[in-house]
């Protein structure tokens, strides 16, 4: 094998791991529980004793010498931390996502590298800000998010990096780019520097002694000394030295192994539930817990795929599909077929023109109106029953699965007569609004 | 091509052929992401080298093989072991012993001079960081440093109970103990210590 093919295979490779083309789903799936789960473990830690602690506590570490920071006082701190939860829950529903998840990751640099200056370096939260510097600059925000909705319903793309929605009319194109991949593929890398250092700093400072001596067996037994383990277990494998050797033997090698996550689907498929059940044992058995750092891992879950097989299982549970008949003159229909096309993760919904596509709704569906159609949303359920305005709208929300919450809330007494009052208001007054270009409407 | 089970075609859906948009990324957009991975991965690799060649240093000096040349290292020595955020992982690496020692910080009670451990809020900060700072100052040769970070906590602990109007019992006095086990699979978190040194105390007098 020559340079040139050496080179040629590397590029590849390099293509393949980082700039795979891939639809915004997973990444903003990833998105919205890994900053859900931080709000929630973060939302009753306070880090404000920091401005109370003594001064010879103090050895800063790296980062803060190099930048100069130092406590800051104890309302400045709360201030702090309360942007930061606030970020953290704006990153998580996507709301104003780029500058939400840029504020998380500066406020978090902070809040979080403030305990590493009081005499001892954690582990735990390093890979969280990683994460959170990463889903900074990515396009994460592109699925799965508030401004996705917004994006979609203004009409002004949604694929990120102001790509415009390809295509015309209000049916949407899914949009494909690396810029979804890169960012899983980097909270990857972290967490394979994570473990591959673990692996190397045990050969390192302890050699194979860390393998084939009694080291393992007296780790689980130390633990029970100072903490509270939730099993025994610990000290039973503890009693087994061969157990021991293998446990420890394998943990090196999966620590080892761990960065072939990286360029091979066997590994992240071996590798990932491997060190994720390694890190649950360590809680069960030294009640040592990563609470926060265990996020990390739904980065290797394929939510799309996932995601799809849930579909596809209830389709097959409640089969028939829902026709919606809109008015596509009208920019708020076609705004409201948008955001439905957004919620429809079960594909249970077509869309048919009225204004556009009389003739062939016609000679499908004699029993409409065309006038009504246009005038109000119309949509027929799998069972054939024409519902319009109000009535189809809370006919969605059960075909929705996004919507569920709503759903008894639209059912509730008077929630009819309410609903339809402002649906009518709202269709009588769309047309100066909303009229995409000047044509009467209604 | 099989229907929906209500018969209806979806004249609207995009064609199959038309397939999903591909977005490329912009060439800025790719030096960002480049930049940022490069940043990560040297980063932590830079750290990993570092600390396994100063962990093999340090075994060959431990073993005779090596004379004292940490000047190998004066970058990495000089700036810590490790670089927050990024870091060697080295939590659990070194080999543990059949006795295990742990430092314990205790409060002394004003009323009836019995001691009661310091736990949670009452620590300056938290329980494993106050332990791996107070174990490393007890390795000093003196224990100035010590006593200071203990006068330090006691009038910290003061300024809680007094501000915060805790029930927390007034203290008369600080003092670090070193406690010491022998590792026995009756581990228990209530079983007393083997050994139990006293390392530092500082009365509230001296304060």
């Amino acid at each position: 094998m020559d340079a040139t093919s050496v080179g040629d295979e590397s590029a590849s490779l390099w293509r393949r791991v980082w700039c795979a083309p891939a639809r915004p789903v997973n990444l903003g799936f990833c998105r919205l529980i890994f900053f859900g789960w931080l709000a929630a473990f973060y939302f009753s830690v306070d880090f404000s004793w920091a401005a109370g602690a003594p001064a010879s506590l103090w050895k800063p570490v790296w980062l803060f010498q190099v930048l100069h920071l130092g406590v800051l006082p104890e309302n400045t701190l709360d201030a702090m931390q309360i942007l930061f939860r606030i970020a953290l829950v704006m990153s998580c529903i996507g709301l104003l996502t780029r500058g939400a998840t840029a504020a998380a990751f500066i406020a978090g640099i902070y809040l979080l590298g403030l305990g590493h200056n009081f005499g001892k370096t954690g582990h735990g939260d390093a890979a969280l800000v990683w994460t959170m510097g990463i889903l900074a600059l990515s396009r994460c925000g592109d699925a799965w998010s508030i401004d996705r909705l917004i994006r979609v319903a203004r009409r002004r793309g949604g694929g990120g990096g102001g790509v415009a929605w390809p295509g015309r009319g209000p049916i949407q194109r899914p949009v494909i780019s690396a810029e979804y991949t890169w960012p899983i593929r980097a909270v990857w890398l972290v967490l394979s520097c994570v473990f591959f250092g673990a692996g190397v700093s045990k050969l390192a400072k302890s050699g194979m002694d860390w393998v084939f001596s009694d080291n393992f067996s007296n780790l689980l037994i130390q633990h029970h000394y100072i903490y509270h383990p939730m099993t025994r277990l610990g000290l039973w494998i503890a009693d087994h030295p061969a157990l021991c050797m293998m446990l420890a033997a394998g943990t090196i090698l999966i620590e080892l192994a761990f960065p072939l996550v990286l360029i091979s689907r066997i590994a992240r498929t071996v590798l990932a539930p491997a060190m994720f059940l390694i890190q649950i044992g360590i809680g069960i058995m030294l009640s040592v817990w990563f609470t926060q750092f265990i996020v990390c891992y739904l980065f290797f879950v394929p939510w799309d795929r996932l995601g799809a097989a849930i579909a596809r299982t209830l389709r097959r549970l409640a089969p028939g599909r829902h026709v919606v008949f809109y008015d596509g003159q009208c920019g708020l229909c076609q705004a409201s077929v948008r955001m439905l096309q957004s919620l429809d993760w079960l594909g249970k919904f077509d869309y048919r023109d009225a204004a556009n596509d009389w003739t062939a709704i016609s000679a499908r569906f004699p029993a409409l109106d065309r006038e009504a159609c246009l005038r109000d949303m119309h949509a027929i359920d799998p069972a054939g029953r024409i519902r319009a305005g109000f009535d189809a709208y809370r006919r969605f929300a059960r075909a929705l699965p996004v919507m569920w919450p709503l759903v008894p809330l639209a059912h509730l007494p008077g929630a009819a007569t309410i609903g339809r009052r402002v649906y009518r208001w709202i269709a009588d007054h769309r047309v100066r609004a909303c009229a995409l270009d000047g044509s009467h409407v209604t | 091509m099989p229907q929906p089970s209500d018969g209806i075609n979806s004249a609207n859906r995009p064609a199959p052929t038309a397939g999903p948009h591909h977005a490329l990324m912009s060439r800025r957009r790719r030096w960002i992401a480049s930049a940022l991975i490069a940043i990560i991965g040297v980063g932590h690799l830079v750290d990993i080298s570092f600390n396994a060649s100063i962990a093999r240093f340090n075994r060959r000096r431990a073993a005779g093989l090596e004379s004292n040349r940490a000047a190998d290292f004066p970058w990495y020595v000089r700036v810590g072991s490790e670089h927050w955020p990024f870091s060697p992982y080295p939590m659990y690496s070194y080999l543990t012993g059949s006795t295990y020692q742990v430092i314990r910080m205790v409060g002394v009670r004003a009323d009836d001079g019995s001691e009661f451990e310091l736990h949670g809020s009452m620590l300056p900060m938290g329980e494993t960081a106050m332990r791996y700072t107070l174990n490393k100052l007890s390795r000093r040769p003196d224990d100035a440093r010590l006593r200071k970070v203990l006068g330090d906590c006691l009038r910290r602990y003061e300024s809680m109970r007094t501000t915060a109007g805790r029930s927390s019992p007034k203290v008369a006095a600080m003092r670090v103990y070193r406690l010491e086990w022998t590792l026995s699979s009756r581990a228990d978190p209530g079983r007393a210590a083997d050994r139990r040194d006293l390392l530092a105390e500082f009365p509230q007098s001296e304060d």
